[in-house]
């Protein structure tokens, strides 16, 4: 049976004057997902986020969150949603116990229950130590990660992630994205926006692909690189004969699109899996000495349906 | 609201070092002023300027000075003391703002119509009551120079030492002081009323002196609150700068409760100000601030009016920086025109309209009236003005606010 969809986007426009920020978007995201919003800086994610969380109305379009409308006007759902923004937009003079004190008061939280949920979300970032320290004191990556515990601090269903990453270190990067692993395998649903695409490939169970305010695909991993027409690229290094050549094109599945007495390049034409191509290609050309894979990516995707390259 | 602002109050709790220093801003300029004022500047007393005078003339004319120097009405401003050679003395033991030399010969030039000139020592210990000795001296030579022009025909004749009309000497004095009296009963017909007026400190009906510091704190005090006010809220532009606002427009929290929990961190810290700063001046400067309800009326109202402006401000402006440069320039003017830098009163004119349209000067008048003595009826108008205005200021600004933080 089909999971029943905790945020529901359905075709939402909004326009700020001459802009049409949003054109068209629409996605669902389920209970223990992270679904991931992929697109380059100025394609709507932030507009979406926006609209996702209730700050700004659409012009058409709804989006429920647990099947009820959110908007401006609803604060009682967005007690369902937590938000973690592109930017750092942690209260530096004040300690990180007193940050969150202040988001879960927010929330109508107050008492023993704040200070416990506190205490278990810096454990789970790991700045328990540092509980009581001035935030000015932190680290860019340990910000990041107070950030992350004020849109959790509520135990929202729904948690939005704006580019989390943004402008942190390789390895505080890694933790960041462990954690919100975590946080879905607990049930959450996560909607996570950013524009680089290892993320995307790494942590997203579905991915949209955003850009001008569009949703151009959809789908999980497999389902977006299907959208490439070429399959998988095979790179055979070794010594080839002219005879070579004509059995590598007759192999089924596979199209040869280039040949020297060093080199050969293949590309996955058909159904069959690259494991069967190659234990067929190496049963056909003996006198190979490397073999090199390279898969559709997302950026392929992204180069096939928009025409350039996802930038910084 | 309440969340917002416990968390700006403990913002500023947490980095008090800004608001403390503008805190003790108005502290440290009343007491330069006081200190430039000399230091017999007492609470509850107008600083008179300490004139020594030293007639070397000792001619009718310089006697007219002397003893005008030495009336009742001037002695409400002058405190003149009559010395010889040992004025230069008391003058370097600061014993005085300045010495006023009657030179020798000063009426025979006067008579003769030739160059007279007054020499004013000045103390070089002290900034500014020398200087209005100077303008003192000044003005003192422009009205000489005037009698002399008109009286110029009578002062000849007392030079005359043949005089060819006959008559004794005691009816020529007469005459002459007959006429000198229906010149001057004349001048005073059309000089009226006097273009120069002085009014140094309002008096209040119950009499009660507020002095120097009672009447340069108050404006300075709500000056430097407006500048705290202008700082607090120029967060709320850096908040939508940063994302911060959408992040707390995405909880629970609505603009309006935002808004009202800014306002009232700001009501609180302005309050907070009050409680320090009048104190501090009633501790320091000996000032009899009045009537606490009184009071409390004029500053709550004044924090109300405050937090008006500076949400409009902010609504209206684009970014903090602007907001931050819109703010510190309405403020500064607003203190200028609003008698909060120079303590002075426009009574008509567009000045005074300006004046008006200034929370400051609606609060120092509030003030100044309740340190006269006066009760809490009495600043109603004024508490009013600044509590309905801040409250129009503030319903205009959070509108543009939540027009700004929902595009």
């Amino acid at each position: 049976m089909m999971a029943v969809p905790l945020v529901q986007v359905d075709h939402i426009r909004k326009r700020f004057g001459s802009i049409e920020a949003l054109v068209d978007v629409a996605f669902s995201v389920e209970e223990g997902e992270v679904f991931g919003l992929l697109g380059p800086n100025g394609a709507g994610k932030t507009t979406t986020v926006r609209v996702l969380t209730g700050v700004l109305s659409p012009d058409a379009g709804r989006v429920t969150i647990n099947g009820e409308e959110i908007s401006p006007r609803t604060p009682r759902i967005r007690r369902n949603v937590g938000v973690v923004p592109q930017q750092i937009t942690v209260y530096e003079e004040l300690t990180a116990h007193d940050n969150l004190r202040f988001w879960g008061r927010l929330y109508g939280m107050g008492g023993a229950t704040l200070d416990l949920r506190i205490d278990e979300l810096l454990a789970m970032v790991g700045l328990e130590t540092r509980a009581k320290d001035r935030v000015a004191t932190y680290s860019g990556g340990m910000k990041r990660r107070l950030n992350l515990c004020m849109g959790l601090i509520h135990r929202p269903k729904v948690l939005v992630l704006d580019e989390p990453t943004l402008g942190i270190d390789p390895q505080a990067r890694i933790l960041l994205l462990d954690r919100v692993r975590g946080i879905a395998a607990e049930g959450t649903a996560v909607l996570y926006t950013t524009h680089y695409l290892e993320e995307a490939e790494a942590i997203c169970s579905r991915i949209a692909i955003i850009d001008h305010g569009r949703v151009l695909a959809q789908g999980t991993l497999e389902e977006l690189l299907r959208v490439v027409r070429h399959g998988a690229v095979i790179r055979l290094q070794g010594t080839f004969a002219e005879a070579d050549g004509a059995r590598l094109d007759a192999l089924s599945g596979l199209r040869l699109v280039s040949r020297d007495t060093r080199t050969a390049v293949l590309e996955q034409d058909g159904d069959r899996g690259v494991p069967e191509l190659l234990h067929s290609v190496l049963n056909t050309v003996p006198d190979v000495s490397s073999v090199m894979v390279e898969r559709p990516t997302l950026q392929s995707v992204f180069i096939q349906l928009t025409g350039r390259e996802l930038r910084e | 609201m309440c969340a917002v602002a416990w968390r700006d109050l403990k913002r500023a709790a947490m980095a008090p070092l800004g608001i403390g220093l503008m805190l003790s801003v108005p502290l440290i300029l009343a007491g330069i002023m006081g200190l430039s004022f000399g230091s017999s500047s007492q609470p509850g007393k107008i600083p008179r300027l300490r004139l020594l005078v030293w007639d070397r003339d000792g001619s009718l004319v310089s006697r007219f000075i002397t003893s005008a120097l030495g009336q009742e009405r001037t002695a409400d401003f002058v405190d003149a003391a009559f010395v010889r050679d040992e004025g230069m003395e008391m003058l370097r033991e600061g014993k005085a703002s300045a010495l006023l030399i009657i030179p020798p010969g000063f009426a025979d030039s006067i008579l003769s119509g030739s160059k007279a000139t007054l020499q004013l020592v000045k103390n070089p210990a002290e900034r500014f009551m020398p200087v209005i000795a100077h303008h003192a001296a000044g003005a003192l030579a422009t009205v000489l120079d005037a009698l002399i022009l008109v009286l110029e025909d009578d002062i000849r004749a007392t030079g005359d030492p043949f005089p060819s009309d006959g008559l004794s000497g005691e009816a020529r004095v007469g005459g002459m002081a007959e006429r000198i009296s229906r010149k001057i009963y004349h001048l005073s017909e059309s000089l009226t009323p006097w273009p120069l007026h002085v009014d140094s400190v309002r008096e209040q009906s119950a009499g009660r002196s507020i002095g120097v510091f009672g009447a340069v704190l108050p404006g300075l005090t709500v000056l430097m609150l407006m500048m705290i006010g202008q700082k607090l809220l120029r967060e709320v532009s850096e908040e939508h700068e940063n994302g911060m606002l959408s992040a707390l427009l995405a909880s629970p929290l609505n603009p309006i409760e935002y808004g009202a929990g800014k306002t009232l961190a700001l009501l609180v810290i302005i309050g907070a100000g009050f409680l320090i700063l009048m104190p501090a001046g009633a501790l320091l400067f000996g000032i009899n601030w009045g009537n606490p309800v009184g009071v409390m009326m004029v500053a709550g109202s004044f924090a109300v009016a405050t937090a008006g402006i500076m949400m409009l401000l902010v609504g209206i402006s684009r970014t903090g920086r602007q907001a931050d440069a819109l703010g510190v320039m309405v403020v500064l003017i607003m203190g200028l025109v609003g008698g909060s830098m120079i303590p002075f009163r426009a009574e008509r004119g567009p000045l005074a309209i300006l004046a008006g349209l200034t929370p400051n000067r609606w609060a120092i008048d509030g003030f100044l009236t309740i340190m006269g003595g006066e009760g809490p009826a009495a600043v109603i108008r004024e508490t009013a003005v600044l509590f309905f205005g801040g409250i129009v200021l503030m319903t205009a600004g959070g509108w543009a606010l939540l027009r700004k933080v929902t595009r």
